[in-house]
């Protein structure tokens, strides 16, 4: 179903840092420098698919995640909203070096049943973004080319252009993105289908800080330029290192969740 | 040490009723919550029933979910469903799903009232589920009726151990007279007869989950009566029925789950004595799920699972020797829209069922199913012109013939049954052979009473009783 979205809103942080002569990869490495440096956060999340005709439907999330000492990670998705879907969760336990563990806890039978990761280029629960575009992308599986320097709204962007790398499974042929000069936060990503057009467009807006060095979107538009539908993403309340323990992260926090 | 166990939680409870009401006045930071759903279902039968003319089966039903956070470690939920169905009077029923205070310390979780429990790992044949009785009414649908129980659930190390002790069990729902995938003879569920143990109405269980190497590992046991009664006839020709039969069973059983790259690998084996008969089930397989599928974004799970049963003949269950293939489409949609087709077939007799699934939500709060079962059933089935002459003979004479005598028991000698039933067969064979046990019992119908029972009673028959019971049925769910 859906994974790691937790890693992905992290990872849309940033890092202030002096400008210099960069390439491509010291830029992303750069923007995501921070990404590990936090130890927990909660993220309320909305999430909204608005169709070809301007249509909305909304639904609402709880991300919690957590990087323990020697590395390995937990996270916590519940859905909140609709109604219909509330109490619906997916838990994912990571080690290093070994792949991640999922459950997805369905309320409705209580029961919490092991589940294998989703494909990278399937769409996240009908949204524009798909997984591959949810999780933690690894820089070492892609290839980035500095394009240049341009003006973006009020700031100064570099502009680098992402390749995947060989082997690696991606819906995408090329990604453009917009880093500002300042901060290293990601402002605009367009995507290129396999056969070079355009395809979809992503726009962070109304970034704020956290903890004096976190900095996140209140907003991620994601645009899909060939059928003309859109998924928002509104960050309704974040809050970081507020000391999770990974007692939080097990079935029995999951069932007594409310 | 147990009862000590039981003790506390039970008075918890007892003080909760009262405490609910309060509390809500007291911590008005703890807001209380009601949700549930509405449901209108049609059912549309094929063909005609064996017993039954009717058709269509419009129900609706309605769930209400109540949530309330008492303290910060403690809650109370609850959740009330009923069903009302225009056919069959069965089906017009109520039950308490969810009763449930729940404390969470630090070191362990407390639960007492009626819960929902789910163990086991199988998709398809879920044999150590066994907690909480099925919701046979809401079939084909995983629901579950209500289970008054305590729990202690705590971490030691990695492993999580549950303990429970049990009140009672729910009796299985049947179709009533008008009500269709039923038996020739009613199942009569105000005349059940349980035969429980040492432990009265009280009955336990435990569970340990652990991990083994990279594998997912549960043990548990089950001291408690069986969920899957067995059936006596009530030898009343005027008035024939079923009579479910519950006794103490002591259930153990293995959980093993892997995951190798991208395939789940699962199995359960179970092992269960009790005063009926002991026998081992294993039931296991595998899911796989191929991603954006036809250059989509469609996943496509596959499931495929066996079961094995040692026991010859089964009660209450369709499934002993079957394989099961269900592929589920997910289309990854913004309305969740998943498209699920099974099909199980029996290895040893020409029977099998196919099975449909397709749901999807529309707006903030609907949700729409279509489900379907086709059975189908190519076992010879009984001629009635074999037997039914015989049972005309046998309810003339008076008593009956040494032959008459010689060709019934040849009849019920294939037929693996418990004492009870063989104390009952014997009883009634000796009141044939006494004059005038005909008198004042309504001989037209015993002939066609006794086909039916024997129908019943052989497993190479139990599909084609519901052969012509093969459904559609469409489901409306407006969430709240």
């Amino acid at each position: 179903m859906w994974k790691k979205i937790a890693t992905v809103l992290g990872l849309v942080c940033a890092f202030s840092a002096g400008a210099e002569t960069l390439s491509g990869r010291d830029i992303i490495d750069r923007a995501r420098q921070n990404s590990s440096g936090f130890q927990d956060m909660s993220h309320r999340v909305r999430m909204v698919l608005i169709d070809e005709n301007g249509d909305k439907s909304e639904r609402e999330m709880l991300l919690k995640a957590r990087v323990g000492s020697n590395g390995e990670s937990n996270s916590l998705s519940i859905f909140t909203a609709p109604q219909r879907e509330k109490g619906i969760a997916l838990l994912t336990n990571a080690s290093k070096g070994e792949s991640d563990e999922q459950w997805l806890y369905l309320p409705s039978t209580k029961r919490l049943k092991r589940i294998t990761g989703s494909s990278r280029t399937s769409s996240f629960r009908g949204s524009e973004f798909t997984f591959e575009d949810l999780s933690d992308q690894n820089p070492d599986s892609y290839r980035f080319e500095r394009v240049g320097e341009e003006a973006c709204g009020e700031l100064q962007c570099y502009v680098v252009d992402r390749f995947p790398g060989p082997g690696l499974e991606s819906s995408y042929s090329k990604t453009r993105l917009w880093i500002d000069t300042t901060h290293f936060r990601p402002f605009k990503a367009d995507f290129f289908d396999g056969a070079g057009k355009p395809f979809k467009s992503m726009q962070a807006y109304d970034y704020r800080q956290f903890d004096s060095r976190f900095w996140n979107p209140a907003r991620i538009v994601m645009t899909n330029l060939q059928t003309g539908k859109a998924t928002e993403l509104v960050s309704l309340e974040l809050k970081m290192n507020t000391g999770l323990k990974e007692s939080e992260f097990t079935e029995l926090a999951i069932r007594s969740w409310r | 040490m147990k009862s000590t166990q039981w003790k506390r939680p039970a008075s918890s409870a007892a003080c909760l009723a009262g405490a609910v009401s309060l509390l809500s006045v007291s911590f008005p930071g703890f807001a209380a919550e009601w949700s549930g759903w509405l449901n209108a279902e049609a059912r549309y039968y094929g063909q005609t029933g064996e017993q039954v003319e009717e058709q269509t089966y419009p129900s609706a039903a309605a769930q209400l979910e109540f949530a309330h956070s008492l303290s910060e470690r403690d809650q109370f939920t609850a959740a009330l469903f009923v069903r009302g169905d225009s056919v069959d009077d069965e089906r017009n029923y109520a039950d308490v799903r969810e009763f449930l205070w729940l404390h969470d310390a630090e070191a362990y979780q407390l639960r007492a009232g009626v819960g929902q429990i789910s163990w086991g790992v199988n998709e398809l044949f879920k044999i150590t589920d066994l907690i909480n009785q099925k919701d046979r009414a809401e079939l084909p649908f995983q629901r579950k009726l209500g289970q008054p129980l305590m729990s202690l659930s705590f971490y030691w190390g990695e492993d999580l151990i549950e303990l429970y002790s049990l009140y009672d069990v729910r009796s299985a729902w049947y179709p009533g007279e008008d009500g269709r995938l039923r038996y020739p003879i009613l199942v009569n569920t105000d005349d059940e007869e349980y035969e429980r143990g040492a432990t009265g109405r009280w009955d336990l269980a435990g569970r340990w989950k652990t991990r083994l190497w990279d594998m997912d590992i549960a043990l548990s046991h089950f001291y408690g009566v069986t969920r899957d009664p067995y059936f006596i006839f009530n030898y009343d020709f005027n008035d024939p029925y079923l009579v479910p039969v519950y006794e103490k069973v002591n259930q153990s059983s293995l959980e093993w789950q892997y995951l190798v790259r991208d395939v789940i690998l699962r199995a359960e084996f179970t092992y269960q004595t009790g005063s009926l008969e002991q026998f081992e089930s294993v039931a296991g397989g595998f899911e796989y799920t191929f991603g954006s599928v036809f250059e989509s974004d469609y996943d496509l799970t596959w499931y495929v699972e066996g079961i094995w049963d040692s026991r010859e003949h089964i009660y209450g269950t369709l499934f002993d020797r079957d394989v099961g293939v269900a592929a589920r489409l997910a289309f990854n949609d913004e309305r969740d829209s998943n498209l699920v087709l099974g099909v199980v077939a029996d290895t040893r007799y020409d029977e099998a069922f196919a099975t449909l699934f397709w749901s999807n939500t529309f707006g903030e709060s609907w949700t729409f199913n279509v489900a379907g079962q086709y059975f189908h059933a190519n076992d010879e089935r009984y001629d009635p012109r074999d037997f039914i002459p015989f049972f005309e003979q046998l309810v003339l004479e008076n008593p009956a013939s040494p032959q008459s005598i010689e060709r019934l028991l040849d009849l019920v000698g294939d037929v693996t049954i418990s004492k009870k039933q063989f104390e009952r067969i014997e009883q009634f064979i000796r009141d044939l052979q006494q004059p005038d046990y005909w008198a004042g019992i309504n001989t037209d119908t015993v002939p066609q009473t006794l086909f039916d029972l024997l129908r019943i009673s052989d497993n190479s028959q139990k599909m084609n009783l519901i052969e012509r019971d093969s459904y559609i049925q469409m489901d409306v769910y407006y969430h709240f």
